[in-house]
């Protein structure tokens, strides 16, 4: 597999506080990796390093550009949608389209007047006057003209109803997405996007603590109904997290027997949210 | 694609200073014709009068002075253009780097394939020159429709009343005097330089009220320089000094340039190139290049 985006050593601090610590990871084509870490782990510090918008000690290699060195090279092939209320509130649709055609030699202005057909958006329509979902289209609509190989989603459906997030990462999916691309993506909702996934990359205070497929993790982590009577032998096989709820201890494995965990209970495949608050939360289990 | 990447920055800029770049000028040129009009409407006009008036002055319409009349008047059309456009300019650089931050847009802008070196230039030409660029266009317009109501004046006094003042239109050199106020807008433009990279630098550093920080780091200086040259009885304060001597616009910078003094019309004109020295190079390149370092080296999250 072709490798798009390669993150290597990377470290980042402001002033004393270290904010990235060795971090290392690489996405291929066709990934779909999920960056996901508790609010200022260095999620979208990592994301910036990968664009070019802050500096960084490493190295990271995007489509073969250096992100510092050969920014706006990158930019022709990589897309970054940041937070829904990014786009100026002066500026109209037409506006929009017309300067994308203007800047950028790969943005397909049919493209992107044909995704715009299928919303309420009008050309006339200022950014000012459309709801936080109608810009999180505009920008959508914007990008997937673009045809970008890589594209960085950061946080891009805060604040949305769960309708237009569903809609958003359809869109993504259907009018976006194929193997010759990636998307690397950062979101409190993992459990929304969790079917997309590929990969995923949890960061913990500012380093990459896993980074697996998600066919992987599903696989080497379990989650176990405990018994009350089994939960001495199941603290013995030191569980990553353990939630005592109503006389039943439901206990998250890393990488144990799968036998031995059916005879301390029902064994059940996690989902990547149990699996992240499993690993963020191991130190205090 | 570098041309077309530059026309489309500037157009983007003026997309966002849309409402001020239009409404200014519009109004400002409004204000010309409505309150002569407004005079004329509440005063009345002594129509017997007026033509004494007019018929006195086509005795004069052959004088050579005409021209330079002509001059001083379009200088007093221009004058309020070019001082409120001077006023939207530092608007302009004050808040063309700091809106974008300030809402966040900049992380849209910067996501695209546009060079921080680019947007910088775009910003700069914006600012010094397509701004003073409408404003000067506004006057001339202004200018123009006086022109059109001078030459039907002209018609209707000529056949109606048999009073001639075409030699006097004639006479007046229109195009060349307006050429030389429009050949100032660039020596303007590279005498403010350092001003403007002052107000992009203040632009792009401040987090919050990008006017004080404008101003207020000046005014200490000078202060703190007045109070240094006070307390060691220095013979003068060199910043204060230097802002005095390059912003200032004195007869005696024509000293030095070998123009004829006759010649008002391009005494302004050289007045301003003589303002342009090693100075307005040195700080207007160090005021930019601090404005493209922190364009790039700032973290905006």
């Amino acid at each position: 597999m072709t490798s798009l985006i390669s993150v290597n050593n990377v470290s980042k601090s402001f002033g004393r506080k270290q904010v990235l610590t060795s971090v290392n990871f690489s996405v291929n084509a066709g990934q779909i990796v999920g960056l996901v870490g508790p609010n200022g782990a260095g999620k979208t510090t990592c994301l910036q390093a990968i664009l070019g918008l802050t500096d960084f000690d490493g190295d990271i290699s995007v489509l073969g550009h250096h992100p510092r060195k050969d920014r706006v090279n990158m930019l022709n092939d990589v897309a970054y949608i940041a937070d829904v209320a990014i786009l100026p509130k002066w500026l109209k649709v037409s506006q929009a389209l017309s300067y994308m055609q203007d800047i950028h030699k790969n943005f397909n202005l049919e493209k992107a007047q044909e995704f715009l057909a299928k919303t309420n958006i009008a050309l006339t329509d200022k950014v000012k006057a459309l709801s936080k979902g109608m810009v999180a289209q505009l920008h959508l609509a914007l990008i997937l003209a673009i045809d970008a190989k890589v594209l960085i989603l950061d946080e891009p459906t805060l604040g949305l109803d769960i309708l237009t997030r569903r809609q958003f990462y359809n869109h993504l999916l259907e009018d976006f997405y194929n193997e010759d691309k990636c998307i690397v993506v950062t979101t409190h909702q993992i459990e929304e996007i969790e079917h997309i996934l590929t990969d995923v990359a949890f960061i913990q205070q500012g380093q990459i603590v896993l980074a697996q497929s998600t066919e992987e993790i599903k696989q080497r982590f379990n989650i176990v109904a405990v018994a009350n009577e089994q939960l001495p032998q199941a603290d013995e096989l030191n569980p990553l997290f353990k939630n005592s709820m109503m006389g039943l201890t439901t206990m998250l494995f890393d990488n144990q027997d799968k036998e031995t965990l059916q005879s301390l209970g029902k064994v059940s495949v996690p989902s990547l949210a149990d699996v992240f608050v499993g690993v963020m939360n191991k130190e205090t289990c | 694609m570098n041309t077309t990447i530059m026309k489309a920055s500037i157009k983007k800029e003026l997309w966002e200073f849309n409402g001020m770049l239009t409404w200014v000028p519009v109004t400002l040129a409004g204000v010309f014709i409505f309150i002569p009009l407004l005079g004329v409407l509440l005063n009345g006009v002594d129509m017997k009068e007026l033509l004494i008036g007019l018929e006195n002055l086509s005795q004069f319409q052959s004088s050579d002075r005409i021209s330079e009349v002509f001059f001083v008047s379009a200088i007093a059309l221009f004058s309020p253009f070019i001082a409120i456009g001077f006023i939207v300019q530092v608007y302009y650089f004050v808040t063309c780097l700091f809106d974008e931050r300030r809402d966040q847009s900049v992380m849209f802008w910067r996501s695209l394939p546009v060079s921080d070196k680019m947007t910088i230039a775009s910003k700069v030409l914006t600012g010094a020159i397509v701004i003073p660029v409408i404003f000067f266009g506004a006057a001339t317009l202004l200018m123009l429709l006086i022109l059109v109501l001078a030459v039907i004046a002209c018609s209707v006094l000529s056949i109606g009343f048999d009073i001639s003042l075409w030699g006097m239109l004639a006479g007046a050199d229109i195009i060349s005097g307006v050429g030389y106020i429009w050949l100032t807008l660039v020596p303007i433009a590279i005498w403010l330089l350092p001003l403007y990279s002052w107000l992009m630098l203040a632009s792009i550093y401040a987090n919050k009220a990008p006017f004080l920080w404008a101003v207020l780091p000046i005014v200490a200086l000078l202060v703190i320089e007045g109070i240094v040259v006070h307390y060691l009885h220095l013979s003068q304060p060199f910043f204060g000094h230097f802002l005095m001597d390059y912003f200032s616009m004195t007869p005696e910078h024509l000293t030095d340039v070998s123009v004829d003094q006759d010649r008002s019309r391009s005494a302004t004109l050289w007045m301003l190139i003589s303002q342009i020295d090693y100075r307005t190079v040195l700080v207007s390149a160090a005021l930019l290049l601090s404005t493209y370092w922190v364009r790039v080296n700032k973290q905006e999250s």
